[in-house]
Parts: C-alpha cells; sequence; structure tokens
C-alpha cells in the first residue's frame, strides 16, 4: 500500500535517468521494480535504449575532425574591434538609462500621489505576524513557475503566496525550524549547493556550508527534510562531493558553528530522521553485500555525539528481517518502531511489528498478523485483510475497524486504480485514493482506526493521465496536509484541512513541468 | 572558473581571447555540430558564438558556470541558423526539382544512407527542436537536467518533460525496428 502504482513505476523509471528522484523514491522504485517482472524488463528496455542513444550520437560525431583554423583566426582578428565599440554602445546606453530614469521617477511620483489613502496590500511583515494564529499558518514550498525555482510562503487557505528567495539560483527544499522562525533551504548560488537559513520573511540569509561540495537537507521516507534538532540549535546535513553519489552525514550547530561527523564513511543514506527527544538520530543504509543487488534495509540509530551506534537489525532473531526502510519514533523517542517479516513453514508469511527500546538495547514484539502489516501505534496495528482492498485497524482487545477505500470509486471503468496511506507524527492517517475515472479522494483515520472520516465532499476531478501524487506532508498538529501533484505537463499543490473538510480544496501550480518538491509546514508554536 | 581569462578578453588582451578560443572552441563546435548535423554550418556557428559572447562578457557575472552560459549562446545562435534552414528548406521545396538535383543530399537524405539507426536517425531529424536539443544535451553532452534547464532557460520540469516526450518516441521507433 505504501508502494508506488505501475504508472508511476514507469514515469520514476525515466525520473531515475535523469538524476531526479529523492532517495526514498529511489527505494520504493527499487522495491517496485523487485516484485514486478513487466516494470524491470521496461527498465531495462529504457536503460539500453539510453545506451544505444548514446553509442548513435557518439558514432555519428566524433570522428569529425573538429573546428577549422578559420574560426580560431576569424575570432581572434574580430575581437580586437569589440572593446571600442563596447564602450561606445556603453556610453549610448548609459545616457539612454539615464533619460528613461528621469522620466520612471516622474510616473513614480504621480502614482503615489493618486495612490494615497488607499488600503495598503498585505507586506510579508503582515504575513508573518498573522501566521501566529493556527488557522493561518504558513506553508513553505519550492515553485518554479516564475521560471526558476524559488521558494514561497502561503497561509494555510492559500492566500498570501510570497516569494522568499527571490534569486536566479537554484533554491529549494525548505524546512522551518521547530520554533517557526526560519527556514533551512538548499540553493546552489555559490556553484555548489548549499544549506542557507532565512528568516520567515525570506531576509537575513545566512550562508551554513561553505566547502566546494555539494550539501543537501536529510530527508525521511516520504521525502520530507526534517533537519533540524527539536530544540532548534542543530542541524543535520549531508555533504556530498561533485560527481559522487554517496555521502556523509554531519551535524551542525548553528551558533558555535561547531561539525560533528556523524556517520563515518560514505554511504548512500535513507530516511535520516531525528528522535523526538532530540537524543538520537535514526537512518537506513542498505545493507546488501554487493551495491547492485536487491535492497536490504538495515536500520541503525546513533546518537547526536556521533556515538553509541545501534545497528537495529541485529537485534532481531535470524528468522526475521526488516520488512521495508521505514520506521517510526515513539512519541518521547526512546523506541523506534518497525515492521518485520518472517517466513514460516508451509508458505505462510508472518508480519511483526517490533519496538526496540534503545536505552537497553531490547526488542520488544509487540504485534503479529498473517496479513500484510503496514505499521502499528500505540497498540493498534494496521494491516491488510486477507482481501488486499480492505484497510483494517485492529486494537489490542480484538476490536476493529475497517475501510474499502476504493468503494467510492467507479471500478467498471478500466483504467488504474490504487490507494496509498500516510501517518503523522502523532499516529493519524490520511489514505489517498485514485479511481479509474481519473478522481481522487483522501480519508481521515485516527491512529487507533476509531474514526475515519472522508476529507473532500466531492473528489479532486480529473487530474491528467500522468498525474501523480509526489507528497503528503501532515503539518505538526494534524490539522492541514499538503498534497503535492506532478505531471509532465504541471505540478500543483493541494491543501486538506482535517477540521473543516472542503468541498474542493484550491490548486495552486507549483511548476508548468514535472516537479518534485515537498513543501513544509510552518510549526505551531 | 579563471577570472583573469574572462577579465583579460574583456579588455581586448589578445592572448587571453586566443586562450579563451583555444580553450572552448572543441566544446562549442561539438554543441553546433549535434545540433546542425553539418560541419560548415557548425563552424560557423562557433565563430559566431564566440563573437557574441565577447560582445556580452560583461553581462557574465557568474551565475552559472562560464561553459553553461557559452552553450546557451551557442543553442540560441544554432536555433536561428535552423530557423533560417528551415526557410531555405520551403523556398527550395516551392521551386522543386530545379534546386533539387544540383543540391548536395540533405541532413535527411544523408541519414537514411547509414547502414544501421536509420529510422531513428530520421526520426531525430524529424523531431522540433524543442525535444531534440534536449536529447542531443543529455546523451550526447552528457549534461545534467539542471545544466540543460539553465542553458534553455526553462523550469528542469520542462526539460524532464521534453526529454520523456521525445525518449519515448525515440524508444518506440528503436522497439519497432528491433535494433
Amino acid at each position: 500500500m505504501n508502494g508506488i502504482s505501475h504508472k508511476q513505476a514507469v514515469q520514476w523509471i525515466y525520473g531515475r535517468l535523469d538524476g531526479l528522484l529523492s532517495e526514498p523514491q529511489r527505494l520504493l522504485l527499487d522495491e517496485h521494480l523487485r516484485s514486478c517482472d513487466s516494470c524491470r524488463v521496461y527498465a531495462s528496455s529504457v536503460d539500453g535504449f539510453s545506451d544505444h542513444l548514446q553509442n548513435e550520437f557518439h558514432r555519428r560525431w566524433d570522428a569529425q575532425p573538429g573546428p577549422s583554423q578559420n574560426v580560431f583566426e576569424y575570432v581572434t582578428t574580430g575581437a580586437s574591434r569589440i572593446p571600442m565599440t563596447n564602450r561606445i554602445s556603453s556610453g549610448v546606453r548609459l545616457l539612454a538609462g539615464a533619460m528613461a530614469l528621469i522620466i520612471l521617477g516622474i510616473a513614480i511620483n504621480f502614482v503615489i500621489a493618486r495612490l494615497q489613502g488607499s488600503s495598503p496590500l498585505t507586506t510579508v511583515t503582515e504575513v508573518v505576524e498573522r501566521s501566529q494564529l493556527p488557522e493561518i499558518r504558513l506553508l513553505a514550498f519550492t515553485s518554479d513557475q516564475n521560471g526558476n525555482s524559488d521558494i514561497y510562503v502561503m497561509h494555510a487557505d492559500g492566500s498570501g503566496q510570497t516569494n522568499l528567495t527571490n534569486n536566479p539560483a537554484r533554491d529549494s527544499n525548505p524546512s522551518w525550524s521547530p520554533d517557526g522562525k526560519w527556514i533551512a533551504f538548499e540553493s546552489d548560488r555559490d556553484g555548489f549547493v548549499q544549506i542557507y537559513l532565512m528568516d520567515a520573511n525570506g531576509s537575513n540569509v545566512f550562508q551554513l556550508t561553505h566547502d566546494e561540495a555539494h550539501h543537501f537537507l536529510p530527508m525521511n521516507i516520504h521525502g520530507e527534510s526534517n533537519p533540524w534538532s527539536p530544540d532548534g540549535n542543530k542541524l543535520l546535513f549531508l555533504k556530498q562531493e561533485p560527481e559522487a553519489e554517496t555521502s556523509t552525514l554531519y551535524l551542525l550547530d548553528i551558533k558555535s558553528k561547531n561539525v560533528v561527523l556523524l556517520v563515518n564513511g560514505t554511504v548512500q543514506f535513507n530516511n535520516i530522521s531525528w528522535s523526538p527527544d532530540g537524543k538520537r538520530i535514526g537512518y537506513v543504509l542498505n545493507d546488501s553485500p554487493t551495491p547492485d543487488a536487491t535492497f536490504v534495509t538495515g536500520l541503525y540509530v546513533v546518537d547526536a555525539a556521533g556515538s553509541n551506534l545501534i545497528v537495529i537489525n541485529t537485534l532481531l532473531p535470524q528468522t526475521d528481517v526488516v520488512d521495508k526502510p521505514s520506521y517510526y519514533w515513539s512519541r518521547n523517542g526512546s523506541s523506534m518502531i518497525f515492521i518485520a517479516y518472517r517466513h514460516l513453514d508451509e508458505g505462510r508469511d508472518q508480519w511483526i511489528a517490533y519496538e526496540a527500546i534503545l536505552d537497553s538495547n531490547q526488542l520488544i514484539e509487540r504485534a503479529t498478523s498473517s496479513t500484510i502489516m503496514e505499521d502499528w501505534w500505540e497498540g493498534t496495528s494496521f494491516v491488510h485483510g486477507t482481501d488486499p482492498y480492505l484497510l483494517t485497524w485492529l486494537r489490542a482487545d480484538g476490536a476493529f475497524n475497517t475501510l474499502k477505500p476504493l468503494e467510492v470509486c467507479d471500478l467498471t471503468v478500466e483504467s488504474e486504480y490504487g490507494f496509498l496511506a500516510r501517518r503523522s507524527p502523532n499516529g493519524n492517517q490520511v489514505i489517498n485514493i485514485f479511481c479509474p475515472n481519473r478522481e481522487m479522494w483522501f480519508y481521515y483515520a485516527s491512529s487507533d482506526g476509531r474514526i475515519i472520516k472522508p476529507l473532500l465532499n466531492s473528489p479532486i476531478p480529473s487530474f491528467t493521465v500522468d498525474m501523480n501524487v509526489t507528497s503528503i506532508t501532515w503539518s505538526s498538529d494534524d490539522q492541514f496536509i499538503a498534497v503535492t501533484l506532478a505531471s509532465p505537463e504541471k505540478s500543483s499543490l493541494y491543501i486538506l484541512n482535517v477540521k473543516s473538510p472542503s468541498i474542493q480544496p484550491g490548486e495552486i501550480v507549483m511548476s508548468s513541468g514535472e516537479l518534485y518538491a515537498v513543501p513544509s509546514w510552518q510549526p505551531v508554536p | 572558473m579563471d577570472y583573469r581569462l574572462i577579465e583579460g578578453c574583456r579588455v581586448g588582451d589578445s592572448s587571453a581571447v586566443e586562450s579563451f578560443v583555444h580553450t572552448y572552441q572543441q566544446d562549442l563546435y561539438s554543441l553546433a555540430l549535434s545540433i546542425l548535423d553539418d560541419s560548415n554550418e557548425a563552424d560557423d556557428a562557433t565563430q559566431e558564438s564566440f563573437l557574441a559572447a565577447l560582445h556580452a562578457l560583461d553581462s557574465f557575472h557568474g551565475a552559472s558556470s562560464l561553459k553553461t552560459w557559452l552553450f546557451s549562446i551557442t543553442v540560441n545562435i544554432c536555433r536561428t541558423r535552423l530557423q533560417k534552414q528551415r526557410r531555405r528548406e520551403r523556398l527550395r521545396k516551392i521551386l522543386g526539382g530545379i534546386l533539387q538535383a544540383a543540391h548536395p543530399p540533405s541532413v535527411e537524405e544523408s541519414t537514411i544512407e547509414l547502414e544501421s539507426g536509420e529510422a531513428l536517425w530520421r526520426l531525430i531529424h524529424q523531431m522540433d527542436e524543442k525535444h531534440r536539443i534536449p536529447i542531443v544535451l543529455r546523451y550526447y553532452h552528457d549534461l545534467s537536467i539542471a545544466e540543460i534547464a539553465s542553458i534553455l532557460q526553462v523550469p528542469e520540469g520542462t526539460v524532464h518533460s521534453r526529454l520523456n516526450t521525445a525518449r519515448r518516441q525515440l524508444h518506440n521507433v528503436l522497439k519497432e525496428g528491433n535494433l
């Protein structure tokens, strides 16, 4: 259920070719390819095609002798006249510019005079002040609608869109500090991708990393960046040498600028997150002995000083393997919850919810299921029924609630359909259902499954054939959910309000192309 | 990035200009050739690109690499040349077979003579430049999506989308031809 559809897999195969997939997306794609023969064949065919195309181009053009000597002579002769002609034309431009400024000044004076007394537009400062009220908190997101990737904020109701970065470089991946006053983001404005901070109205931009290497904000399994320590004093970042595919995980103290190497060695990190108590950092590595083989999830925990490494897999009995590269922290951060898979005799399988108590390296088996268990939260198992399209929240006392997500769809239409679930850090879930007729629904489910309700009175209609959900991001108090959709023609953002289901949320277009960018909610104080 | 070289070119230092041309002429020629697919046209486009770049050096502020900036200029010049080529081609067709006999084989005709990949090359040449240039930049010049986006001055998503459209068409041709 947390997997991807065939259609999405095909799109991500191309996204992977172009280096556009995030680590979690690559993992999901690898997971899908392992289980889908036709997609694997297709991926192999696409890879083969790319090689063929490269060979054809090189075969045709590499043998050409290069530019003729005339090019060199013509350019060097012609270049000698350029500085003089440039000086003349700049003189003319200067004169024209001065005249234009005088005319502009007169025009501005006139407009100001006309506008005096009218109500001013909302300023950025007002936007930020108003954001202290939870109803109008801010969402930071990446958009290239103006032709260049910048970071914007807007209120949860879609109003007050403001470009915070306004920089010709590629600015992306915003992440709010826990106090909601700062935004960390990535930008390649100095030639390398570096980490920057700015305050909530885009001012006081501050560069945090400076080395001649790329620096990225770590992401969790859903592509969300949450590099901030819970107290807001430290920031995780990944450092990647140019051309390298691996990176090293560091922790930066924002005030002292001290940098701690958290994990020695360069590897491909996945699903990095802070424990809620700020004591530890969890991450996933590929434990496969050969890099190209099937992904083997290795769960790791290290403390904020870079010591006391816990390899969660070593706590497991030999019969069990970690089922997928996801995990959850308990509310107080003292334990990590994950699902393991066990193959029993006679072709029977079992899924087990484990809680790893990190202070004592103790592993507790919390629940088992003979059908696929997606996760477990404070006594409630979230499982697929024997009917894979039946979702069940099964509580410790045996009581349960169910949802048949596809019941809202007209399944007589022959096309793809499916659903996926996203758990919030507080345990609640949103279920995204996409119907064959291209309508999209969202349901809310409380962590124990007792409350299950639609979030829309009518579906988001008729997104294009190639449109896919690229992220579902909960606000920290579980009141809002930001959903991003991407297609080759358009990428959009919708906001769902859990407390007040809307008839149809407004669409905010982020890109006229395919944009994989996960937004970030301003935390509620 | 060699700022001394750029500064030297700005003030007209002939040795700096020679070094500048020497450093980048193979790259620019190779780019022009891959777009225009004609060595004479590529020569002309290369020298035109250099002169345009030297004229505009004051507007280069290092937001992208010098090479990306030069590529951007060259792509624009090649586009203009392609448009002129097309106008010439239309005129040639209007004039009918009179000029046809005396005209050297066109790009499309010469590709048909290739022993393999005929259909592929025919399709590549039939593609509009919006789709063909990203494919060439990606698969011949091995540029990243971000670099292509910067050269073409379009969003990265648009580059990816155009590449996908072009790739699907070319891939289908390859599958049909069992290449």
